[in-house]
């Protein structure tokens, strides 16, 4: 009941949501109250008061050809075409979705055999079905309803066997069998509430169109017959005499276009209040540079005089829908030419933030920075202009992130991506930016590098995947690396084959390197210094070895006693008086 | 590639099956007698024996079924009684007609529709995007028959700019220019739906794609603004865009029977509302198959488009 | 019965066949599980490690019936699986349970935890709804969390409130043998630690058997009396997880236990 309130909250947050629902509701009261209002008889025809112009005396919006009240066969008209809209849309909910919940529930022969069936209805042009149908039951209004239902059941039984195909396999329906639900149970209660969303959204975004085919059909003198009349059959009256009388079919049109409109409207709104993934507010479109928005740019200062990349008092933080969220607090980082510096933090310490806020690769909006500096060698990056910017990006500062299926183009061959990232920086003739790829996964120990070149990302391994990343942060010869969790997604062996490369490629370039990881493992392995991040601050900073074996801040005490260590693992099943609970 | 094309055509199988058998029970499920249906007002009883030696209408459905598939195989649709005529070639010449309206339609909507889609990705939130969401909005709930209606009323009757309805002039017409002239009312207006339904799913497709981490990648290594969104982010968006095309391809087409009408465009619509009007049968029968079939064939082509585009569809 | 093994596993294989294609390469079968034999005396932790794709998730889900196995035999407290899921699920889930991965993700989004723990109580304990408030505090109570929270959804916890919650529930109905496939891989040390100590707890105070599943090769020495390694669907190495970890005999458990980053 809650999440009902709050869905209908956010529905009429949305202004235009709001005015759709508004029209609407006018027109449904109208036609909703049309036995009792006081209207002319919609049949009576009237030969001598034939097409009369609006305004008229006693026929505000004129009559038809013949003689008939427009305001009045409007308002039944209007009655009648909602009608038909709505039960034609709840029919083919329930037929479409029904097909589809089994199909994507039980999946196997079930599914092969009934999702034929739906490819074989949209095997027909949408209108075209329709029209056979109503060819087989004879024009009628009745028939025209059954014909839009089953031409939109394929819709229903798409969505929603998507979504029921999906859920089939996820953890809690497993979980659900093994706590001794029986697959009908599971069917209605497990898997149907997390469909109905879809099929809410798709009510929603099909009703109107519903509405516009039965008009058309009617239209096409294929729907309802005379005297009966709907919007559409109206229109097609109006037709015959559009030239001499435009208000006949004028008005019916625009009735059927106001009311297309507000369901669309309304459907939008419903889909934008539903999708989980709108419901924070959506996020616009990120900027090319996170937004600084520094209240005093600190000045005069020149920093650590051999840092390769100072960083003073850096914060960011992200703007929600109920304020702004600081998830970096004032964070000084200092790495000199060659040094590898690791972070290390928890999920939610600000690790990553800081390090993608480095060349302002935080997504703007949500994302701002709101104070510090940022000083590679003498240029602040958070005043860089956009050009400088992006000469450093990949030029002399380069990335390596975590998962790299996700991080390289997946519809690009590896090679052309780091072809890409060479001519980005310099004028580099196709040929020679492909010798230089092939010495750079030679270098970073890719087996025939000619062939992998040609792979696109989904046919190497992860392994393969993470050397090709980092083959192209060293395509311009960068001199600071920085890598974000780049060996967490890969399993043991494959990340010490990763992180002695790096170690190695480290000493041969004299890279400096920035080493974001969970892993205070990962980190002794490969880092000189350490910095240790917790609620978005560094809370200790230092060599990496003094920082394991004599930790000065109980938060590092904590964490380190926390890491089970092969050998004496048991330790951390002893309950540590210093630990808070969860 | 040959393998992917020739596995997709077999998948089809079933699929053609089911729509020819779908094509086939208009006839076979017409209340009463089908040879009467068929030949309405010329049901002599010459006739009726006649059609029913050549259709099998006296035998079993089964048997009905093949008689009619080894019939449509060789080309032999039946002959329409109320025009009197093949009505293979009927079709034919009505289908062509409409397939120069849907596909300028198509090409049309498909333009607008990336153009408006990008420019509204990319000034997600500026006043083109505004204005383009408005305009969207406006398009996709417009009874594309009354904006026909609306059109005429403008641009034909108050304005004279352009012609009310046909495909050519009636008098000294004929010739690409006159065809052209004809086809500006009804190609618009049957591609106003199409191209804000294409503008809108480009639009939230770049803007999905747009947020995703290879297009961070792309922004670390250098790449310009310009290449992020036409190289990376507008290939991406395109495989989500591409099957679209190809189902609004369906709703064009659906959608010429209207257009048709209002437009008295000589078209494959046109003449099966005429047909249905008139009970014939076997011209709304050949009619659908044919339409069906091309469409069929139209997907075909998309779902190759998408498998050039995206590596990672299996063969 | 009180000498039967808690869980037994005889010649296990699994193979998944390729997806049916009629042009293009034809794709060999897939050997997911390629004849394993293990088993867990009652009161035991049992490890499994071993990289990604080396079958240990396929034969965790074996174990619990979520999937069928190619050929071989299940038996839990001397039961074959086959003949337990046979009696419906009420049976099969009396006896063995499992915890997932994803501690969010296996519980539904659109009910709440009281919803989600009543399901085991009725379905599998048959207790009377007149009795699940009672006994749905003390399963929260039982794994540290507040009874306060049971009417709240999935999305308001933590990833490790929701593991307590997941684990709250395959206790839920009894279950002496619980499968653990990567229970704290997807949580922060620091909540990892605190787990674990859970589990230990829960063990000694339900007499519970785990077979506890994990990449993580110093999280199972933590917990495990006994630990098999397994590479490629096979089990290559078997022993005491300190004795095993740092003697090493096989060459693949060798390469794996030099790959781990040391403090």
């Amino acid at each position: 009941m809650k999440a009902a309130r709050g869905f209908f909250a956010r529905l009429l947050r949305n202004r235009m949501a709001a005015a759709g629902l508004l029209v609407l509701a006018l027109i449904l009261a109208v036609v909703l109250a049309a036995p009792i209002l006081p209207l002319a008889d919609p049949d009576a025809t009237d030969p001598a008061r034939r097409l009369l112009p609006p305004f008229s005396e006693g026929a505000w919006l004129g009559t038809d050809a013949l003689g008939r009240d427009l305001l009045a066969r409007l308002v039944w008209g209007s009655r009648l075409s909602l009608a038909v809209g709505v039960a034609a849309s709840l029919l083919a909910a329930v037929l479409g979705s029904t097909v589809g919940l089994l199909a994507g529930y039980l999946g196997g022969w079930t599914d092969t055999l009934l999702m034929r069936g739906i490819d074989t209805l949209m095997a027909f042009p949408y209108l075209l079905l329709a029209l056979a149908i109503v060819a087989v039951l004879g024009p009628g209004l009745l028939n025209a309803l059954y014909a839009v239902v089953v031409v939109n059941i394929p819709f229903f039984a798409r969505n929603v066997r998507g979504v029921a195909a999906g859920l089939r396999h996820r953890e809690f329906v497993d979980a659900a069998r093994l706590s001794g639900m029986g697959s009908a149970r599971i069917l209605l209660q497990e898997v149907l509430p997390n469909v109905m969303p879809v099929i809410v959204i798709t009510v929603s975004t099909t009703i109107g169109w519903m509405i516009l085919e039965t008009a058309g059909l009617s239209f096409l003198g294929l729907g309802s017959q005379p005297p009966q009349a709907d919007l559409g059959s109206m229109l097609g009256e109006g037709r015959k005499v559009l030239i001499n009388a435009p208000h006949v079919a004028a008005v019916p049109g625009l009735l059927v276009f106001l009311i297309v409109m507000s369901m669309n409207l309304i459907g939008d709104g419903v889909r934008d209040a539903i999708d989980p993934r709108l419901r924070t507010g959506l996020p616009g479109k990120p900027g090319t540079a996170t937004r600084v928005e520094r209240p005093d740019v600190p000045a005069g200062h020149d920093g650590d005089a051999g840092a390769l990349l100072d960083v003073r008092n850096l914060k960011v933080a992200f703007d929600t829908g109920s304020g702004r969220n600081l998830a970096v607090q004032g964070v000084d980082l200092a790495v000199a030419p060659g040094e590898c510096l690791g972070i290390i933090g928890e999920s939610g310490s600000g690790k990553s933030v800081t390090a993608l806020a480095l060349a302002r690769l935080v997504p703007s909006p949500p994302g701002v920075i709101t104070g510090g500096v940022v000083r590679f060698e003498k240029d602040d990056l958070l005043a860089a202009p956009p050009g400088l910017l992006r000469r450093l990006r990949g030029g002399r500062i380069a990335y390596v992130f975590q998962d790299p299926l996700t991080t390289l183009h997946p519809l690009m061959r590896v090679g052309d991506q780091v072809i890409e990232a060479i001519q980005a920086h310099q004028r580099q003739a196709a040929g020679a930016a492909r010798a230089r790829v092939h010495e750079l996964f030679a270098a970073v120990r890719l087996p025939e590098p000619d062939r992998i070149m040609q792979a696109y990302p989904h046919e190497l391994s992860g392994g393969q995947r993470q050397r090709v990343s980092i083959a192209m942060a060293l395509a311009n010869d960068p001199d600071l690396i920085i890598a974000d969790e780049p060996t967490t997604a890969l399993d043991v062996t494959v990340q010490a084959g990763i992180l002695d490369l790096l170690a190695e490629l480290r000493r041969q370039r004299r890279l400096a390197l920035v080493f974001i990881s969970h892993d205070f493992g990962v980190i002794a392995r490969i880092c000189d210094r350490v910095a240790v991040m917790h609620g978005g601050e560094i809370v200790e900073t230092g060599p990496v070895l003094d920082v394991l074996h004599r930790p000065r801040h109980s938060y590092t005490r904590r964490l380190i006693a926390a890491v089970p260590v092969l050998g004496r693992a048991k330790e951390i099943l002893r309950t540590d008086p210093l630990e808070a609970p969860a | 590639m040959p393998a992917y094309v020739l596995g997709r055509l077999l998948a089809l199988l079933p699929v053609l099956f089911g729509l020819s058998l779908i094509v086939f029970l208009i006839m076979a499920l017409i209340p009463g007698d089908p040879a009467q249906a068929i030949l309405g007002s010329y049901a002599t009883p010459e006739n009726v024996a006649r059609i029913n030696r050549d259709l099998g209408l006296d035998r079993s459905l089964p048997v009905q079924y093949l008689t009619w598939l080894g019939n449509v195989v060789t080309g032999d649709l039946g002959r329409s009684y109320s025009l009197n005529r093949p009505v293979l070639d009927e079709v034919l010449e009505r289908f062509s007609a409409t397939l120069i309206l849907a596909g300028a339609a198509l090409v049309l909507a498909s333009v607008l529709g990336l153009l408006a889609g990008i420019v509204s990705a990319v000034y997600q939130y500026g006043l083109a995007d505004k204005l383009v969401t408005f305009a969207v909005l406006i398009g996709i709930s417009l009874p594309s028959f009354w904006l026909g209606l609306l059109l005429i009323l403008l641009f034909a009757v108050r304005w004279r700019l352009l012609p009310v309805s046909g495909m050519y002039a009636i008098y000294g017409g004929g010739g690409l220019v006159d065809l052209l002239w004809h086809l500006i009312l009804p190609a618009t207006t049957l591609a106003v739906v199409a191209a804000g339904v294409i503008a809108r799913l480009t639009r939230s497709a770049m803007l999905e794609v747009l947020r995703q981490d290879f297009v961070r990648t792309a922004r670390a290594k250098g790449v310009s603004e310009r290449g992020v969104v036409f190289r990376h982010a507008l290939k991406a968006a395109m495989v989500t865009v591409i099957p679209v095309i190809g189902i609004q391809a369906g709703f064009v087409l659906g959608g010429a029977v209207y257009i048709e009408t209002v437009f008295q465009w000589p078209g494959i619509g046109r003449m099966l509302v005429d047909a249905i009007g008139t009970r014939d049968i076997l011209l709304v029968q050949g009619g659908v198959l044919v339409v069906a079939a091309s469409y069929v064939l139209f997907n075909l082509l998309a779902d190759v488009v998408q498998r050039l585009l995206d590596p990672r569809i299996a063969a | 019965m009180s000498g039967a093994p808690a869980v037994q596993v005889r010649d296990l294989v699994k193979t998944y066949r390729p997806r049916f294609a009629l042009f293009g390469r034809r794709r060999k079968p897939v050997t997911a599980l390629g004849g394993v034999s293990l088993a867990v005396a009652p009161g035991e932790t049992l490890g499994i490690v071993g990289e990604s794709g080396c079958g240990k998730t396929t034969l965790a889900r074996c174990l619990v019936g979520l999937l069928r196995p190619s050929s071989g035999q299940v038996l839990v407290a001397g039961q074959p699986i086959d003949r337990l899921a046979a009696e419906g699920p009420a049976a099969l889930g009396r006896s063995v349970q499992y915890v997932f991965q994803d501690p969010i993700s296996s519980l539904n989004p659109r009910r709440t935890i009281r919803q989600t723990l009543a399901v085991p109580l009725r379905f599998l304990a048959g207790l009377p709804p007149g009795d699940h408030p009672a006994r749905l505090r003390e399963l929260m109570e039982g794994v540290g969390l507040d009874p306060a929270m049971l009417d709240r959804y999935p999305h308001e916890f933590s990833g490790g409130q929701a593991q307590r919650i997941a684990i709250a529930r395959a206790l839920a109905a009894g279950a002496r043998v619980v499968v653990l496939d990567e229970p704290v891989s997807a949580l922060d040390v620091s909540v990892q630690a605190q787990v674990l100590r859970l589990l230990v707890e829960l063990k000694a105070r339900h007499d519970l058997t785990y077979v506890f599943i994990s990449h993580d090769l110093a999280v199972v020495e933590a917990l495990a009396d006994r630990v098999v390694v397994m590479s490629a669907g096979a089990v290559v190495e078997e022993g005491r997880p300190e004795e095993l970890f740092s003697a090493p005999s096989h060459p693949y458990t060798r390469r794996l236990v030099a790959s781990v980053p040391r403090l």
